[in-house]
């Protein structure tokens, strides 16, 4: 199981649709066993190619555009977005199964990803009730 | 009637307003319709104004406390960080273009202004960031930019806006068109435009220059021939009519057309049927005929050079595309346009026209018209691969124009001394020789006329317009 983390110094890049580093990580029974750094394309369709060759579990990354979420979305990748928060805090959370806690959420996005959780992510909605 | 400070719905202040305390501050700040936002040195939010919280969608509390990118999420968050260069380099940065990408992941074009926040010792504790909301701005500069394009046709003018108007409509029928206009006008572009707005536009557009070929030989382009049809004639050969079958011909220069070919289009527009060379039977013309000429029509129908009949068939909507000397409020956007293309095409980085050159272009007649200007553009690519297009990189024809000494203008002084001389020249020349009035229309002082006129060697006009005929000189 692969996933992407867009980075930017030691956090999640703020914006996907900017961000030049993507951290990959590819995990065997929940433990990380190769962890990987890659420079971007500015080029947005060929960035959208990049990540569907990788056969990626899931994209986490900060906010994004809508142009770019459906470009991605055509590329058959699952996002996760407007996630903030350390990169080692987040894989962590992923492994976790407690990436959805208000915790990594963006200011002003929590609304935003409860209305995901609704459309079947779900897990948003029980960890919030959960805290 | 009651006195303001009798007026009940009037609160008073009690206290003297001090624009120096922290209430006044924030007060200030609320009441901006930018949005503001505080830094401190670790880049956590400390202050969020409420028109930052309209602008972002983030509610206040969610965004104190939290790294700024993480709350502003613009195009500049990270690497360019507008607020870290001012940091950096302690220099306010001023109405800088970027977006910001909402929770609902819309774009939202803002401009930002920084500035470094000191306290009241003169220490750095941060910065402030201010952005405008350009998402007004930028919808009306699309719907601009919208009306001055339709196809690949490109203008502002307001003669050139009335022809845009009526050319979808004009495009939604299936009437033909005559398209008027000098050489070089866009009337191919216009026939283009047409074709690409109409029902038929998944059809071919097929173009002939009816100038260019000889009588016989235009004939069979036109309605192609069959086998046999004369010596050499070895197989059928359709002809412009059939090839442009479900979408529009395009007959150029339809006035240079002889008289008996005249009569063989007649037919073709009135009945909708023509003949190939040496067919026995009739073809249905599926075609939408655009025509077009530099001519007067009508003069040479006058003249007996065009039949009147055709006229009227050709004629059934009229477009008339203005010369360039009479829209030279586009030629910085046509000008812009080739630059843009021909970076493209060349592979160069031309950022666009030096003032100097900008004004000689638009001193210029323009006779052939946008295509003269295309000309211009493509060779001062030439000689130009970076940087601005200077007047040394034009044609000789728009330099020589410009001035009227023999000698080659070498300088900025010469040149705008040659455009000063033809613009004093041509303003004389309009006013009968009436140096007041051609002060007037020159915005200029009638002293500073003279000063001028004396130092380019513009000799005063034998009669100077004040004197009527008849009158004792």
């Amino acid at each position: 199981m692969k996933a992407a983390f867009s980075v930017w110094d030691t956090r999640i890049a703020p914006l996907l649709d900017t961000a030049r580093n993507l951290h990959l990580v590819e995990c065997r029974e929940g433990e990380p066993v190769c962890e990987t750094d890659h420079l971007l394309a500015d080029d947005l369709p060929q960035r959208c190619a990049w990540l569907a060759e990788q056969d990626l579990e899931v994209l986490v990354c900060g906010a994004v555009s809508r142009p770019l979420q459906e470009q991605l979305a055509a590329a058959h990748i699952r996002l996760i977005p407007f996630v903030a928060g350390d990169v080692r805090e987040v894989i962590r959370a992923w492994q976790n199964g407690t990436l959805h806690g208000s915790a990594f959420t963006m200011p002003g996005c929590c609304g935003r990803r409860r209305m995901r959780a609704q459309h079947g992510g779900g897990r948003c909605c029980a960890a919030r009730r959960a805290l | 009637m009651l006195a303001p400070s009798q007026d009940a719905s009037v609160k008073t202040r009690q206290q003297p307003f001090d624009p120096t305390s922290a209430a006044a501050t924030t007060a200030i700040l609320e009441s901006l319709s930018d949005g503001v936002f505080t830094v401190d040195g670790a880049w956590r939010v400390t202050s969020f104004n409420k028109a930052a919280e309209r602008i972002t969608g983030v509610p206040r509390k969610e965004a104190l406390g939290r790294p700024c990118a993480e709350v502003f999420r613009s195009s500049l968050c990270g690497a360019e960080c507008a607020l870290h260069k001012t940091l950096k380099t302690g220099r306010p940065i001023i109405g800088k273009s970027a977006y910001i990408v909402n929770a609902e992941g819309e774009r939202i074009p803002i401009s930002i202004s920084t500035a470094v926040l000191r306290d009241a010792d003169g220490t750095v504790i941060g910065g402030a960031e201010v952005f405008r909301d350009l998402s007004e701005l930028e919808a009306l500069r699309q719907e601009l930019e919208g009306r001055s394009h339709v196809g690949e046709l490109t203008s502002r003018s307001p003669s050139m806006q009335r022809v845009f108007e009526v050319l979808p409509a004009i495009a939604a029928s299936s009437s033909t068109v005559l398209v008027q206009g000098e050489t070089g006008t866009g009337k191919e572009l216009v026939a283009r435009t047409l074709h690409a707005l109409s029902p038929r536009c998944k059809g071919p557009f097929v173009a002939v220059n009816c100038g260019a070929l000889p009588d016989t030989l235009l004939e069979s382009e036109l309605f192609g021939y069959k086998a046999g049809a004369f010596t050499g004639a070895t197989k059928d050969k359709p002809g412009r009519f059939a090839l442009a079958k479900g979408g529009t011909l395009f007959l150029d220069e339809i006035g240079e057309v002889s008289p008996a070919l005249q009569v063989r289009l007649l037919r073709v527009l009135q009945e909708r049927l023509f003949e190939p060379l040496g067919a026995t039977r009739s073809e249905r013309a599926d075609v939408r005929v655009i025509a077009a000429t530099h001519h007067d029509l009508l003069e040479r129908c006058r003249a007996g050079a065009f039949r009147e009949d055709l006229y009227y068939r050709v004629n059934v909507v009229r477009v008339e595309l203005p010369p360039l000397r009479q829209r030279k409020e586009d030629l910085p956007l046509l000008a812009e346009q080739f630059i843009t293309r021909f970076n493209l095409l060349q592979g160069k980085a031309v950022a666009g026209l030096d003032p100097d050159a900008l004004s000689l272009l638009m001193a210029y007649d323009w006779p052939g018209n946008v295509r003269e200007l295309e000309n211009a553009i493509e060779r001062a690519f030439i000689l130009c691969g970076t940087g601005r297009i200077g007047i040394r990189h034009l044609p000789e024809a728009l330099t020589g124009a410009a001035r009227s000494e023999p000698e080659r203008c070498s300088g900025l002084r010469e040149s705008r001394e040659a455009l000063d001389e033809q613009a004093i020249r041509a303003s004389l020349a309009r006013c009968g020789g009436n140096r007041q009035a051609t002060a007037r229309e020159l915005g200029v002082h009638t002293a500073t006329l003279f000063r001028k006129m004396r130092r380019l060697g513009i000799e005063a006009p034998a009669r100077d317009g004040r004197c009527r005929p008849g009158a004792r000189p």
